[in-house]
Order: C-alpha cells, then structure tokens, then sequence
C-alpha cells in the first residue's frame, strides 16, 4: 500500500533499496512528491497536537501536585510533631517546678508556651530561631503590667514566627573549589547561622541580591535577628516581583513582621486575604494568628 | 522512582517504548521539584518558565525515546532531564538572568553530545496556526487515533485494543479516514484544496 510505503520512509523503516527506489521516484513523480509532503505535513501537524495533548496531561497532573503541596502546607511529619509536643511538655514541667511558689499569673498561657524560654522546634536550624533572644524583662513573668501591650505582639511574633526551612534549601555538595558567596549564605541560613548568613549576603553579586528567592531568605534572616523593618522591605520586593517559589510564605511572614513591627492594622489585612483564601497554604496559620490577635486586642 | 516497575533509566525506556505513558507522569512528578528548585538557584525566572521547562524537558525525553533516537543514557536520567530544561528556560527566555555555578548537568551539556546536540524542534508561526485552526475541525475521535498511530507510534492492534475497535481492520478504516481527512484540513488551511474530497 502507497501509504504504508510513504509512512515506511517517514519512520526510516524502509530497506535501503525501498528507500532508493523511493526516491527514485520522488525525483521523478511530480504528483508522488506533492503527496509525500502532504503526508508528512499532516503527520507533523499530528506530532504537535499530541506534544500540545501530552503537555496538557502534565500541566494537570502538576496541578494535581500543587494542591497536594498546598493541603499539606508547613505542616511537620508526625514524628517531629510528637518530639516538639514531649519536649513542650517537659520544658512546662520544669518551668512549673521552679515556678511553683511565684504567685505571679501569666497573662496568656499560649503565648507564654511559645516564648523565648521554651525550646525551639526541631527543624533544621530552627534551634536559633529567636536569635535575639527576648530579653528577660520581656518575658511574660517579668513584664510590667503597663508593657504589657507593647510586648505582647512581640510575643505573638514568637509563638509564630519559625525561620523558614524545608529539604529544598539543603545545600548539596556541587561545584569545584571555593564555595562563592551565595553557597556560603546558603549554607550558613541552613545551618541557622542568620548573622552571619547576613554579613555574607551583603557581599552578594547584584543579580543575586536580587534573587527573589534568596531575597525571601535574607528577611527571614532579617527577622530572626530582630530586624522587622528591614525584612519587611525585603519581603515587599519579593512580593511586589513575584518572581519567587515563596510568594505565599513571604506574605505570612510580610504579615508578621508587620505584628512584630507593631503595624497591627496591615498585619491584620496581610493575615485576612490569607485566612480567605483556600489556595493558600497558610490559611490556617493565618486564621489562628488573626484570632489570637483579636483576642489580644480586645483584652487591652 | 517512576513508579514501582520502572525506577532505573533503562526500565523507564523500555517502558516508554512500549506505549506505557503513565510512567511519564511518574518521572514528571519524581524531578519537578527538584528541578524547580534548581532552576530557583540557576535563574531568575518564575514558576511559570520552570514548569513549562521541566514539561518540555519531559516531554523531549519521551519524544527522543518513542522516535529511537535515544535508546540509553550517558549522563544520569534526571541529569538528562535538567540538561534539556536548562536548554529550555534559555531558549524560552533569552533574556533570563541566569547565576554561573557549575554542576552535574553543565558539565553533562559540554560532554555528552547526546545533550549538547539535542534540539527542541519549535513549530513555527504557520505550523502554530495550522494546529489551533485544525484543533477545532478534526474531531475528538480522529484526534486521538492519529495520536496514538503518530505520536505514540502504536501499531494496529494496540491501537484497537485500546479505542475498543471490533477488528484491525476497522482501526485501519478510522486511521485512514482521518488522516485523509487531516490532510484535506491542512490543505484547504493552507489554500490549496484538493479537487477530490475524503469523507471522514
């Protein structure tokens, strides 16, 4: 059959001699050869609406995984769950120990849970997540009642703010010779080194400082080291360029520098648009630190 | 790994050579990740450059696998993979800023000429007008045959068995009607229409 022969000589299945005696005949039949690239037009029409089929298949199945990515959120395996739980309930064991005979009451026992004194949780780095620790007049026992309102958002900020970690910012082994700068910061915000993850950032090449990504990591550096200002700049270029892999988690933390800020009213906007919205996967978050801070206003 | 009964390159091959698809989206899903993540640290592009990348990336790997022309690797499969999606991002955005660093998959592009001469054949302009005029002409139906027979590269009777055809015979009435028919499309859309028609 004519179309098995031209579709033969498409696939390169023919024997050499077909294939001569194919060409033979291409050279010399006006009409054979208007058919031949007939044929191989539509075949490769053909190939690029599977391609566009194909590709289709793979946008929805990454969908498919974006969504499984979004329930799943900032959300820890079960095991380190239960070992930041045992180990929240040792540290309030021992606190209420040494704390049996003070009559002083605690203002609210779920922040003070989360305070500088408890122990941090067990991500990767997150040991010196409060940097700056909380001085002791800060802490919850020895505020004075007056600095009661003025620290308390700085102790919501605690009870929420964790630097960012996932596996993704493990830095592997790569390259040859001298890790250049931007593998230092890297390495040194894995290893919750903020400061001096910091001081590396500064020496930066332009285009990496200008990295969204990395800018995400140089706020939270910046927030773990007290600097709220600073990261909230940080975190509306990030924002305002979109051209990071953590546009959702810069606006949770956008927020929370804004409450450690004591810009109450723009975290509480930042922290709304969150809780609304179900393709965020901080919308738990946000909803349970929009209640806490409610509640904290309403008891000032 | 892909799936439970293709992990290794070699298995993924003979799994894609012999028209099982699903272990495509396996690998899709095994890599994005990760190559989101080291596109992240390659380029300043967004989500939407690395993810139409990385599909292009996957889709090359079985579009080079189906047609023969790579029947095995000699850099790493995921190597392979970001190779092409490294290609991809700067083909699709030239101007991309991009980070130099030094990794597996540069060295992989400088030595496996598999890679470094590979090629993402782009449809050009009238190729791209051609393809959304004739999406809406050519049915579901006929679509989905000449995929399987010209993309898939199934034969005959994979393809009855899977579109339910009584007998290979009808299968190859279909493939030929709707390839008659694809081509009266194409040449009506390109303003030279046959003078006898083909029914489909």
């Amino acid at each position: 059959m004519e179309g098995d022969l031209i579709e033969g000589y498409f696939r390169n299945e023919l024997t050499p001699a077909e294939r001569g005696a194919f060409e033979q005949r291409l050279a010399a039949d006006p009409a054979f050869r208007h058919e031949v690239e007939e044929h191989g037009k539509a075949v490769r029409l053909v190939r690029l609406l599977g391609r566009q089929a194909l590709k289709a298949r793979l946008a929805e199945r990454g969908r498919q995984l974006d969504a499984e990515k979004a329930r799943s959120g900032f959300r820890l395996p079960w095991r380190i769950t239960l070992l930041a739980t045992a180990l929240l309930a040792l540290a309030w064991w021992f606190w209420d120990r040494q704390t049996e005979d003070s009559s002083t009451p605690l203002p609210d026992t779920e922040i003070r849970r989360d305070s500088a004194e408890t122990p941090a949780p067990p991500a990767p780095g997150a040991a010196e997540q409060a940097e700056p620790k909380p001085s002791a007049e800060n802490s919850p026992s020895a505020a004075p009642p007056a600095a009661e309102s003025s620290s308390s958002h700085e102790q919501l900020f605690a009870a929420f703010f964790r630097p960012y970690h996932d596996e993704s910012l493990e830095p592997a082994v790569r390259g040859e010779g001298e890790p250049t700068p931007e593998e230092q910061f890297r390495q040194l915000y894995w290893e919750g080194r903020y400061r001096e993850a910091l001081a590396v950032f500064e020496v930066l090449e332009n285009a990496s400082k200008s990295n969204a990504n990395l800018q995400f990591l140089q706020a939270n550096c910046l927030l773990a080291t007290g600097q709220a200002k600073e990261a909230a700049l940080a975190l509306e270029n990030v924002l305002r360029t979109s051209r990071s892999r953590f546009l959702p988690e810069a606006q949770w933390l956008l927020a929370l520098a804004c409450l450690k800020d004591g810009n109450k009213g723009k975290a509480k906007a930042l922290l709304q648009q969150m809780a609304q919205d179900a393709g965020s996967p901080m919308q738990e978050e946000a909803g349970d630190l929009l209640e806490r801070i409610e509640r904290w206003l309403q008891g000032t | 790994m892909a799936n439970s009964t293709a992990s290794e390159p070699g298995e993924i091959i003979k799994a894609l050579q012999s028209g099982r698809t699903e272990v495509l989206e396996a690998l899709y899903a095994q890599h994005r990740e990760d190559f989101f993540r080291w596109a992240g640290r390659r380029f300043q592009g967004n989500m939407g450059d690395y993810e139409d990348a990385w599909q292009d990336a996957v889709i090359a790997f079985y579009e080079q696998v189906t047609s023969g022309r790579v029947t095995a690797l000699r850099s790493g499969l995921r190597t392979w993979l970001f190779a092409v999606g490294c290609k991809r991002l700067l083909q699709n955005n030239r101007k991309m800023k991009r980070f130099f660093w030094k990794d597996a998959v540069d060295l992989a592009l400088l030595r496996d000429a598999q890679l470094s001469e590979f090629e993402w054949d782009i449809p050009r302009a009238e190729e791209k007008a051609l393809l959304e005029r004739s999406m809406g002409v050519l049915s579901s139906q006929c679509r989905e045959i000449l995929i399987q027979r010209f993309y898939e590269g199934k034969k005959l009777p994979e393809i009855r068995e899977a579109l339910n055809y009584n007998s290979e015979n009808t299968a190859s009435a279909a493939l030929s009607r709707c390839l008659s028919k694809l081509k009266d499309i194409v040449a009506v859309l390109a303003g030279n229409p046959k003078q006898t028609g083909n029914g489909g």
